[in-house]
């Protein structure tokens, strides 16, 4: 028998609200799952709200009031879009369940975080349905092909193109370029001109933000607060609106400013993205014993960077917002990236950091192309280094955990 | 003292007692979906053989991918650490280099001289080469997994295998055998693809002498003949491998507790 | 902790006061001070090593024969004065006590309360106009060299001094606006004002939209250079920590290139840098930056300097 289409759209709907409730469920999970952590504080449960916005757009736009920028990666200046009246959304995602919905649609062997992040399309309402701008930089493959993964939805994104040599002078005045094409952009859909003081202003509010994170990273290094809640403490940034998010961080600091901390040994986290509520490797990593005192990951430590300008000209402004966010950043698509393996065994050797645990997401490429330059890199430099290559599925945690735990072996 | 190693691993679930750095009795059973009782069963079993009472019984050490649904175990110790101190123990302090063949991973453990991991690679989510494959060729060849040692030697020519997955080569072997191909060196192609699959898992790993070969499936002559072939590197197997990493539990155990007396005598 | 654009600012206005007006109070601190302090202002308390250079007595404008007299030992007796000051502040002559470079900062101070933009150089031409600052320095030796021996018309004497900016512009401090006048006596001075008038014209106009635009071609500069590495003072990076922002080739008033491209060598003390100090106060890696004084750390980079020195607690202050 022949369905009708009526009947075939109802069918289709049932099975988005079946998954709908997969996805609600996963982040309800993991946001429990941290709540029942012996080191949870009541000041945090403000960030594990902060992921409950994901699965209920409603509650994102009675929240922020601002019209909303959804911004894949980070190389996109959310100082620019803050100063023109928008609210930046760094939309990356963490979720199994919601791949349900793109995975029939995409290579087998596509990125987690982008299989998520296009399943995010197909469900009738998310943030990224809010957005009115999305802005895509072309860092990796999977993100430069990510609006042609949607074509069929018709999604209209403004893409910049991101130069792959940061320390050139035509990197630079290219991505300065982009930056100053941006702004136009912006300055049409709000249907204003850039005012200079307002900028200043926004610099400045991500400036305290940086502050507040540099503390925050502080106390990671001397074991004061685990990895797994600074990495969720990063996570929120990427949502939240950035002056109610410093604000907290600084409180939720100043309940874990104790004079000792944890003296498990340290391990530095490196390779791709964690997000919410894929935080499997990260706890397997505490569960084993050890203490992430460091990371480099783009949802993580590589967020926030300082923007420092003494020219307060327009261009001066712009230019060290470009630079900020081409120069600053250590995303391995860049081909001269040297400094990144050297900030890595400069980090671990000033905190005493005895191992590596590299984390890759299947099908990131990037990160996966760097791992075994790395490995023979690091070893030579005395280090311990794990690679661990997995998904968003649950499946394989013993095996990780097992791994694990013969490194923290290796470490003692 | 006693102590006593349990490897609660996904295909078997092996027990060892040791007194003082020697092995007094192993046994090991097929994995059931009830751990514990088969634990307490061999437990038992192996107390009664070696005529001991529970108090006689220092501690007992848990590994292996079940190490944490025994109750009674003092310490528990990961496996690659157990493996580690296991063979080195076992190989009179020789082996270098471990590779593990467990029922669903493989590992390739560097020891270091003073017997401790020293760097390790083991296969992520996919099962390809392990134990199970093997199971599965038996189940497919209905020949018992112990007698493809045997079988292999009396191969002619050998059959290339393309797939170590358990579940493509299954299909692989079925039309193998309708194309009349005999047994023997299908079990041949068998051993010679999981050495190649190991070989690969080694890659950036510098095989350091002497390398051992544990785990259930080392038993098997033919398998150890073909990674030898593989790696083009001399292997030995250690008697009973698939006791190593019970055997390193239960060492580990009883260092720490000997540590811990001297520790306690000393204050005295 | 005190912050150094501050303390720079503050030890810069007192060197512009004591070297443009101290002579009035009777101050003399020689000829031989590594800095613009023009001997053409009135009421200055030292004068610039340059004129001493090209001068007859104490420099170069002077035959072989006296050369080996004791006018070569003065000569070499001021040099001597000019090298020992160089290597006790090395290049901080120029970014703390020079009255020209002062200058320029005031201008350029000028402009960003403007809001107008700072001109930007190509990478190639900023390249291309390091070698003139030597170039000229080659000039004002050899052509003082010519009047005392190859007989050229002593009118060429102190042949920089004639054309520097410095002469036209520092005098106007102490009132005094007669080197803007053309001296037509002879060819050659008719010449030499010309050409001075037209570069002082070209430098001030430099100056506001490009910061020291003067002193990319400073000839000091490049004498002060050339025994850098006696120095005392040291700019030296940690280049393992270095994560490559960019801030100190941004800051720069420069625009130098090596601070932060350098991946190998410790010393980042370039050609060009005038140790303003606004690389190390905009680095925000911990003491990946430093200066150095023998082998120990005056100033070095850090989080919280940088919290300190560019976060506004407030609104209202941001818009300045």
């Amino acid at each position: 028998m022949q369905l009708n289409s009526a009947e075939r759209n109802n069918s289709k709907a049932k099975l988005a609200q079946k998954i709908k409730k997969e996805i609600q469920e996963e982040y309800h999970r993991q946001a429990s799952f941290l709540r029942e952590r012996s080191d949870f504080c009541q000041e945090l449960e403000y960030f594990l709200e902060i992921f409950s916005l994901p699965v209920s757009p409603q509650k994102v736009k009675k929240r922020f009031s601002r019209p909303f920028v959804g911004i894949y990666c980070i190389q996109a200046p959310l100082e620019l879009f803050d100063a023109l009246g928008f609210h930046p959304i760094r939309l990356c995602s963490g979720s199994l369940a919601i791949q349900r919905l793109s995975s029939p649609f995409l290579p087998a062997l596509t990125c987690p975080l982008i299989k998520s992040c296009v399943g995010a399309f197909y469900l009738d309402e998310s943030i990224e349905k809010l957005c009115d701008i999305l802005v895509v930089p072309t860092t990796c493959d999977w993100n430069t092909k990510l609006p042609e993964m949607i074509q069929d939805k018709a999604i209209p994104f403004y893409i910049m193109e991101l130069p792959h040599i940061k320390e050139s002078e035509r990197g630079q005045s290219r991505w300065l370029e982009e930056i100053y094409e941006l702004k136009r952009f912006l300055e049409q859909c709000a249907g204003r001109r850039l005012n200079r003081s307002q900028l200043q202003i926004s610099v400045n509010k991500y400036m305290k933000a940086w502050q507040a994170f540099g503390r925050l990273i502080e106390f990671r290094r001397r074991g004061l607060i685990c990895g797994t809640w600074s990495i969720v403490l990063a996570n929120a940034f990427m949502i939240d609106d950035v002056e109610s998010w410093t604000d907290k961080v600084n409180i939720v600091l100043k309940n874990y400013d104790k004079p000792e901390g944890n003296s498990n040994p340290g391990v530095f986290l490196a390779g791709s993205p964690v997000f919410f509520p894929y935080l499997k490797i990260s706890e397997l990593i505490e569960e084993a014993g050890m203490d992430i005192l460091a990371d480099e990951l783009c949802t993580s430590e590589r967020l926030i960077a300082s923007v420092i300008y003494d020219e307060p000209s327009e261009y001066g402004l712009l230019k060290a917002l470009s630079e900020r966010y081409h120069l600053s950043c250590s995303c391995p698509t860049y081909i001269d990236n040297d400094r990144r393996l050297k900030n890595i065994l400069n980090t671990m050797r000033t905190y005493n950091i005895k191992g590596i645990v590299y984390h890759l997401l299947k099908g990131c490429h990037p990160y996966d192309l760097e791992s075994f330059y790395f490995e023979k890199v690091i070893k030579e430099n005395g280090f311990r280094f794990l690679k661990i290559e997995t998904d968003y599925s649950r499946e394989d945690r013993q095996n990780i955990l097992a791994r694990l735990e013969a490194f923290r072996a290796t470490l003692c | 003292m006693i102590t006593v190693g349990i490897d609660l691993g996904t295909a078997a679930i092996k027990v060892v007692f040791i007194d003082q750095g020697s092995l007094l009795w192993a046994k090991a059973l097929p994995t059931l979906p009830q751990h514990i009782k088969v634990c307490e069963q061999l437990l038992k079993e192996g107390m009664e053989t070696v005529s001991l009472k529970k108090k006689d019984i220092a501690g007992v050490a848990a590994t292996g991918y079940g190490k944490r649904l025994f109750p009674g175990s003092m310490k528990i110790v990961d496996e690659i650490s157990a493996n580690a101190v296991g063979a080195y123990v076992l190989s009179k302090a020789r082996a270098r280099t471990i590779i593990n063949i467990g029922g669903q991973d493989v590992k390739v453990i560097k020891i270091s001289c003073e017997g401790k991991v020293d760097d390790f690679k083991m296969n992520d989510k996919c099962a390809a080469g392990t134990g199970r494959f093997f199971e599965m060729a038996g189940r497919i060849l209905d020949t018992p997994v112990c007698e493809f040692g045997d079988l292999s030697f009396q191969s002619l020519s050998q059959v290339c295998l393309n797939s170590t997955c358990a579940v493509f080569a299954e299909s692989e072997i079925v039309s193998l055998l309708s194309m009349g191909k005999s047994r023997n060196d299908i079990i041949a192609g068998l051993h010679k693809s999981v050495a190649r699959r190991i070989s690969e898992l080694t890659g950036s790993l510098y095989l350091e002498e002497a390398i051992y070969l544990d785990g259930g499936p080392a038993v098997n002559k033919g398998l150890t003949l073909a990674i030898k072939e593989e790696l083009i590197r001399d292997i030995d197997v250690l008697e009973q491998p698939q006791f190593t990493v019970a055997f390193g539990a239960a060492i580990i155990l009883s260092e720490e507790m000997s540590v811990k007396e001297s520790i306690k005598a000393e204050r005295r | 902790m005190t912050k150094v654009y501050k303390l720079r600012f503050l030890v810069q206005s007192m060197s512009f006061a004591v070297l443009t007006y101290g002579g009035r109070l009777g101050l003399r601190l020689g000829h031989c001070l590594p800095c613009f302090t023009c001997p053409y202002v009135g009421s200055c308390s030292g004068h610039c090593y340059l004129m001493a250079l090209q001068r007859s007595q104490w420099g170069f404008q002077i035959s072989f024969a006296e050369a080996i007299s004791v006018w070569g030992l003065r000569a070499l007796g001021m040099f001597a004065g000019f090298f020992l000051l160089t290597i006790i502040f090395s290049k901080a002559w120029c970014g703390w006590i020079c009255p020209f470079g002062t200058l320029q900062d005031w201008i350029t101070f000028l402009r960003k309360k403007l809001g107008i933009r700072e001109s930007q150089f190509s990478w190639t031409l900023r390249d291309r106009l390091k070698p003139i600052k030597y170039i000229l320095l080659i000039f004002l030796i050899v052509i003082p060299i010519l009047i005392g021996n190859a007989g050229l018309h002593s009118d060429f004497g102190l042949p920089f001094c004639q054309i520097c900016p410095a002469k036209k512009l520092m005098p106007i401090f102490a009132g005094n606006f007669r080197y803007f006048a053309v001296d037509i006596s002879n060819p050659i001075t008719a010449f030499m004002s010309i050409v001075s008038l037209i570069l002082t014209a070209f430098f001030f106009v430099g100056m506001f939209f490009k910061d020291r635009f003067f002193c990319l071609f400073c000839p000091l500069l490049a004498l002060i250079s050339l025994f850098e590495k006696f120095g005392f003072l040291g700019l030296e990076k940690k280049v393992d920590a270095c994560t490559g922002c960019g801030n100190c080739q941004r800051v720069c008033p420069l625009n130098i290139r090596e601070v932060h491209l350098e991946k190998k060598k410790k010393n980042v003390l370039t050609q060009d840098c005038i140790l303003c100090l606004r690389c190390v106060e905009s680095c925000p890696q911990a003491k990946v930056l430093s200066l150095k004084f023998f082998k120990n750390t005056i100033f070095s980079s850090s989080k919280d300097y940088i919290s300190k020195r560019f976060i506004k607690k407030k609104r209202e202050n941001l818009c300045n």
